[in-house]
């Protein structure tokens, strides 16, 4: 769980500046996917082999993202207004099925944020059901580039 | 600071720290300044319901106004009982909030949201639409 971080106006640009680099992610033809709704996630990305991708969505908020490998998600949320502006940047990694469809959320609670997804399960009573491979707030190692 | 500055200022204070936020429509762009409820459809089945207020508003009464909320949702979609979830695990587990329910913070400030599932019928921890009504309509309406 992230921590809320209250200095909004130096974290802005430098997501902005940051996100200005990211390319969004397109699945290779062939590959297996997954699919999860981003609609309740600010600014997501996923970090996959090492490299950072924007994961564009579509129209119903869901966007494609590689199965059968451990991914992490995150998210640059930030918020500018009554009753509080606030930054933070939660992350967690999963391993999605082939065609699997998934439901991604953003906690916010006591000055704390959260990212968590859950499966989406058309057979349970609330449409969601837990998914054994989140690991909350997991690292993405970024890929070193040689000169 | 300048005069319209001095009184922006001041009407921002007593927004902000002279009367707690009342039973309102956080979307109203005119009384709602110091927060209210909010809905929303969603995940799948469930409906999201919040509510947040000013300094001045104690947890335990937003607490009330959210559960109220709840209720008066599931009285509009003719529900006699819900289950309120405080997070996406807590209705995957099946693990309503009970009521009285105390609402968390978000920048000092009372701020809390619950997940709704409406029902037909009685369940485990679900609550009674009106019974909650009843129980809370004076509180809501500042009658006591």
């Amino acid at each position: 769980m992230s921590r809320l971080n209250a200095k909004p106006a130096l974290m802005l640009p430098l997501a902005l500046v940051l996100g200005g680099c990211v390319a969004n992610y397109h699945p290779a033809p062939g590959q297996a996917t997954a699919r999860v709704n981003l609609n309740h996630v600010m600014q997501p990305e996923m970090c996959l082999n090492g490299e950072i991708y924007r994961l564009p969505v579509d129209q119903a908020g869901y966007s494609r993202i590689p199965a059968g490998q451990r991914v992490v998600l995150r998210s640059r949320h930030y918020v500018q207004g009554y009753p509080a502006s606030y930054v933070c940047n939660p992350s967690l990694s999963l391993v999605p099925q082939a065609q699997g469809s998934y439901y991604a959320n953003l906690e916010l609670r006591n000055d704390r944020c959260r990212l968590e997804v859950f499966r989406e399960d058309p057979q349970s009573a609330v449409g969601l059901a837990h998914e054994p491979s989140v690991t909350p707030g997991d690292r993405c190692v970024l890929k070193v580039m040689q000169d | 600071m300048s005069r319209t500055g001095f009184a922006l200022a001041g009407l921002l204070a007593l927004l902000g720290t002279g009367c707690a936020t009342s039973y309102q429509d956080s979307g109203n762009p005119v009384l709602a300044v110091t927060g209210g409820y909010w809905n929303e459809p969603g995940p799948g089945p469930l409906e999201t319901v919040g509510f947040f207020g000013n300094g001045a508003l104690s947890r335990e009464q937003a607490g009330v106004y959210l559960i109220y909320r709840c209720a008066e949702t599931a009285w509009y979609r003719k529900k006699r009982y819900f289950s309120a979830y405080a997070s996406l695990s807590d209705a995957i587990d099946d693990k309503p909030v009970t009521d009285p329910y105390v609402v968390e913070t978000l920048g000092g400030r009372p701020d809390g949201k619950v997940y709704v599932l409406f029902r037909d019928r009685p369940a485990p921890g679900a609550l009674s639409t009106v019974e909650i009504i009843r129980k809370y309509q004076g509180r809501v309406r500042g009658e006591s």
